[in-house]
């Protein structure tokens, strides 16, 4: 019974997730696209899948890597929204509300350019698809400082966020508060949402947002810590305490100086491939070389729960996963590429196992 | 009346020079509906294409200041001398000379508000520390402990409390105001940095005392509150300010925005006109009777210079704009028809017949004296409030009006019997009643068949005409099947000469393709098999005959509903009367519900008639409104 509740739920969501993960890249694709020798011929292969009907004409006389990258972060944004048109009640939030990160992007946006000066028309053109959010963010790039925007935000989620950060804001003069609190409100209230789920859905909900949010909350805390010399009371303060492993009691470890590999052992034990590279790296690239093992970690659970769970929340959650991971992974290549890098050096930095 | 308005299609070739000032006459006049493939975005119109984001990048600020000052955007109107080019200028030189003076006020109102929540966390600290008999100084400097003051989002009261996990301390928290709480958090002098940095992080906002001050806390709090007195009289200060400056700046503000919206909206337009070498072409449609003040308008401007080229409207070519003529008494009932669909250019305008067909099943269903007054009533009053209903007001006068008329017919009054019926009751003559509407029904169908052969003899289609379902072969069919089905049922006429008959009609139907190729074509066969086109033309032939029924029946539900009525309104009178001496109070709510919920329903029954048993026979309702290009007060051109 719950089994046929759980297939109607997610049975429209589903089919289309199914039809849009059909579109995404695959191995041949990815294939030629390592193998391009420059930027016209990653933007030909583009230009032929279904990222093309996005990418500006232009591209194919004069490409142009920046104006590439924003169109494939427009696509990502516009097709991420889909699969939440088909879902109701909690689920729908919480696809709604992973989306919404997006649109949080877009606001953290406007406050960097406003906070360096940057002419409007600049931070204008740096948004991503900013007409799907309201407030539209292209109105509040006219605002003339960082206390006027929170003043026209002050009524919706945002302002409730900023509101309580703008008196450090001003004071510290630093964009750093303004962010914290977005992205603190932003991942207690996704906590929040899978939190509310049941069953099947809050298994799905944890096994891939769980891991998403403790590794962010992990990599805050020792980012605080080693960068920043932040006290622990700080770092504690402005990291989750309730993350679903990385908790308050995992931080307050971290805070005091527990090693890297030994907080990571104890949280994921053998389920992290690649760990053991860990040990042997410097200390300065540990950090780097742990959030990529934790992306192909969750790159490789969405590969697996792709068709084998075909009418639960886990489908539509890998889709947006793997969605996502594509489009940073071809920003990777084209920013590799403009480097000059090989395919193999490009490849270790990808999240997903591209090269056949 | 009956049909729309008669169209001239124009292209008007204009020059690059006169182009501002023919779209500027042309939005004064408000004739000339711009033909869709003219609204198409050009990318060769830069020109335009920077002053219209110009004009949208001043409406903006200008919404942005009208919206700080309270004054809403609308209810003004646009002059029309208006200069696109130049007007902006004249924008710029009003945006400078205000925005500092509301970016001021703006400034020192959340100045204020912030003074003002100081003083009130202040005032709660004070009351709380009230009852000691110490100094508030000695509190603050105390030697072993070391007291922090200020307030915290509420929501970090449980992290600090967590992230404190090094040091001895006390938080207390006290009073909660706009998502923030007031604590009183302590440590060793030891561990001060270690809290004020913890409190930091957490948004801390810290409350000092005013300098200088000293005394018992009684003595300050005293001082506190007026402050804070101060600082609520300040903000007063500070709204009225807001007043003044509305006065002062509104009214240029708000024309200021209706002439930028304006100019916005020409400036799209403009840009997106088919521009050939130096000229611009307009094409569109303007209504017969305003053609001549068109061109003499557009001759005047360009000097005679403007070449026009004009066609007659050709529906086969283009979705000819459609534009209802009524007199005003009709204009109310306009929406009964538009609501279904915008009549097509060549097709009838049926708003009379659907308005006295209306305003009849109306009252046939929900008549009585009282309930029809109160409608009429409730009309006027919504006449008189002038809020966005008030258009509806006609319609809800005149149905409130019909209904009084047929409650005159069934004598009835708040559905009591206290008239003579002039013509019947219908709880008593339930048979009689049900049968007259069921003529009545038939009636109107016949009517819808007349329309549709109307139109399509209006528009030479007359295959249509002859062997259409709702032409004469279907209207012919349904009085044999109608009349020669009384004339069997009153031994008027032999069953079998009434089935030939009846074959007559539906041979012209079931053939009406294979007659329809054989004209255009000489060639007497169906598009498909004959087989297959047999098949389909006998349930065509089903369906129709079945519609024909369903048609006529589904008006039985005017009697039905008359009935209905005059019981449901019995039945409020027995429970009023059962109410003893609340007996007033049930009749007012009973009435007040007979005429909101079953006048709602009756209106909804009404129109559902209209639709589908009348449109259906003879309207496309495909056609497009006419949207001429016009200046309009608050709104697009």
């Amino acid at each position: 019974m719950t089994f046929l509740l759980q297939a109607a739920r997610y049975s429209a969501a589903g089919t289309r997730v199914r039809a849009l993960q059909a579109r995404l890249l695959t191995a041949p694709d990815w294939a030629a696209i390592l193998a391009a020798p420059d930027l016209d011929g990653i933007v030909g292969i583009l230009h032929k899948s279904w990222y093309g009907s996005r990418l500006p004409e232009h591209l194919l006389i004069q490409p142009d890597a920046s104006t590439l990258e924003h169109a494939l972060l427009s696509r990502l944004v516009v097709i991420a929204r889909r699969p939440f048109a088909l879902l109701q009640g909690t689920p729908r939030a919480l696809i709604e509300w992973l989306w919404f990160r997006y649109q949080l992007n877009n606001l953290k946006t406007v406050l960097r350019g406003m906070h360096h000066q940057a002419p409007p028309e600049q931070i204008q053109a740096a948004l991503i698809e900013p007409g799907l959010s309201n407030p539209h963010w292209v109105d509040l790039v006219q605002s003339q400082s960082i206390p006027v925007v929170v003043d026209r935000l002050a009524k919706s989620w945002y302002g409730s966020m900023l509101r309580p950060a703008l008196d450090q804001y001003r004071r510290q003069q630093s964009i750093f508060p303004l962010e914290l609190a977005l992205d603190l409100g932003y991942y207690t209230h996704l906590i929040d949402l899978i939190n509310r789920l049941r069953g099947a859905d809050y298994a799905d909900a944890t096994a891939f947002l769980g891991t998403w949010i403790d590794s962010k909350n992990l990599l805050w805390a020792y980012r605080y810590h080693q960068y920043a010399r932040l006290s622990p009371e700080e770092i504690l303060n402005f990291t989750l305490q309730r993350g679903l492993r990385v908790n308050a009691a995992v931080v307050r470890d971290i805070a005091m100086g527990a090693p890297l590999t030994a907080i990571v052992h104890n949280i994921w034990q053998d389920r992290l491939p690649g760990f053991e590279e860990l040990d042997d790296l410097p200390e300065q690239a540990k950090l780097p070389q742990l959030e990529l093992l934790l992306e192909r970690a969750l790159f490789s659970l969405a590969e697996r729960m792709r068709p084998r769970a075909p009418l639960r929340l886990a489908t539509i959650l890998a889709y947006m996963f793997l969605l996502d991971y594509e489009v940073r992974d071809l920003i990777a290549v084209i920013e590799g590429r403009s480097f000059g890098w090989s395919a193999d050096q490009i490849s270790a930095y990808l999240i997903g196992k591209r090269a056949p | 009346m009956f049909t729309p308005e008669r169209m001239h299609e124009i292209n008007l070739f204009i020059d690059e020079d006169a182009i501002q000032a023919v779209v500027l006459t042309l939005a004064g006049l408000g004739t000339l509906h711009i033909a869709e493939e003219s609204a198409t975005p050009r990318p060769n119109q830069f020109h335009w294409e920077s002053i219209g984001s110009t004009y949208a990048d001043q409406e903006r600020r200008l919404r942005e200041l009208l919206d700080l000052l309270g004054l809403d955007h609308t209810d003004e109107l646009v002059p029309t001398d208006l200069n696109m080019e130049q007007d902006h200028t004249f924008t710029s030189q009003l945006l400078a000379e205000v925005r500092p003076i509301l970016d001021n006020w703006r400034n020192e109102r959340e100045a204020t508000q912030q003074a003002l929540e100081q003083a009130r966390f202040l005032t709660e600290q004070l009351r709380l520390l009230k009852p000691l008999d110490v100094q508030v100084e000695w509190l603050m400097n105390l030697n072993a402990l070391r007291l922090r003051v200020g307030t915290i989002p509420t929501n970090n009261l449980e992290r600090i409390q967590t992230s404190l996990f090094r040091i001895p301390f006390v938080i207390i928290p006290s009073f909660n105001h706009a998502g923030r709480t007031l604590v009183f958090a302590a440590t060793t002098s030891t561990y001060v940095p270690i809290l004020d940095r913890a409190l930091q992080s957490i948004f801390f906002q810290p409350i000092t005392l005013p300098d200088n001050e000293s005394g018992s806390p009684a003595e300050v709090l005293a001082h506190a509150e007026q402050q804070l007195r101060t600082a609520q009289s300040r903000l007063a200060e500070i709204q009225l300010e807001r007043q003044r400056l509305s006065e002062r700046w509104g009214k240029r503000l708000k024309q200021a925005y209706h002439h930028v919206r304006a100019c916005r909206s020409l400036a799209e337009t403009i840009q997106r006109l088919p521009l050939q070498g130096r000229i611009y072409v307009i094409a569109g449609w303007v209504p017969v009777r305003r053609f001549q003040e068109l061109i003499d308008a557009v001759q005047d401007v360009t000097h005679g210079k403007a070449v026009i080229e004009v066609l007659e409207p050709d529906s086969r070519r283009h979705t000819v704009p459609t534009q209802l003529h009524n007199p005003n008494v009709l204009r109310s009932f306009e929406p009964l028809v538009t609501n279904f669909g915008v009549p097509g250019y060549d097709e009838i305008d049926p708003t009379l017949i659907v308005g006295l067909t209306f305003l009849v099943m109306y009252g046939v269903m929900f008549g009585d004296v009282g309930h029809g007054l109160l409608l009429t009533m409730a009309g006027l009053g919504l006449y008189l409030s002038r809020n966005t209903l008030s258009n509806m007001s006609p319609l809800l006068g005149a149905a409130g009006l019909s209904s009084t008329f047929f409650g005159f017919c069934y004598g009835t009054v708040l559905g009591m019997p206290l008239l003579p019926a002039l013509w019947l009751r219908p709880t008593e003559h339930i048979t009689v009643i049900l049968l007259a509407t069921l003529a009545a029904g038939a009636v109107l169908i016949n009517i819808g068949f007349a329309l549709y052969v109307y139109t399509h003899w209006r528009n030479r289609n007359w295959q249509n005409v002859l062997l259409d379902r709702n032409g004469i072969a279907g209207l012919a069919l349904y009085w044999i099947l109608l009349g020669g089905g009384i004339g069997v049922w009153q031994g008027l006429i032999a069953p079998g000469i009434w089935i030939g008959l009846a074959l007559v009609p539906t041979t012209l139907l079931a053939l009406h393709e294979p007659i329809r190729r054989w004209i255009h074509e000489r060639r007497f066969q169906p598009g498909s098999s004959w087989g297959e086109y047999t098949v389909l033309a006998f349930f065509e032939i089903f369906e129709t005959i079945i519609s024909f029924a369903g048609n006529s029946l589904s008006f039985v539900r005017l009697g039905a509903f008359a009935v209905a009525h005059e019981g449901l309104s019995r039945v409020v009178l027995l429970i009023a009367d059962l109410s003893g001496g609340l007996g007033w109070l049930t009749m007012l709510l009973g009435t007040v519900f007979v005429v909101g919920f079953e006048g709602l329903i009756v209106g909804i029954q009404t129109l559902r008639l209209e639709y589908y048993e009348f449109f259906g026979r003879f309207f496309r309702g495909d056609g497009r409104a006419f949207k001429p290009l016009q200046i309009r007060a608050n709104d697009q051109v």
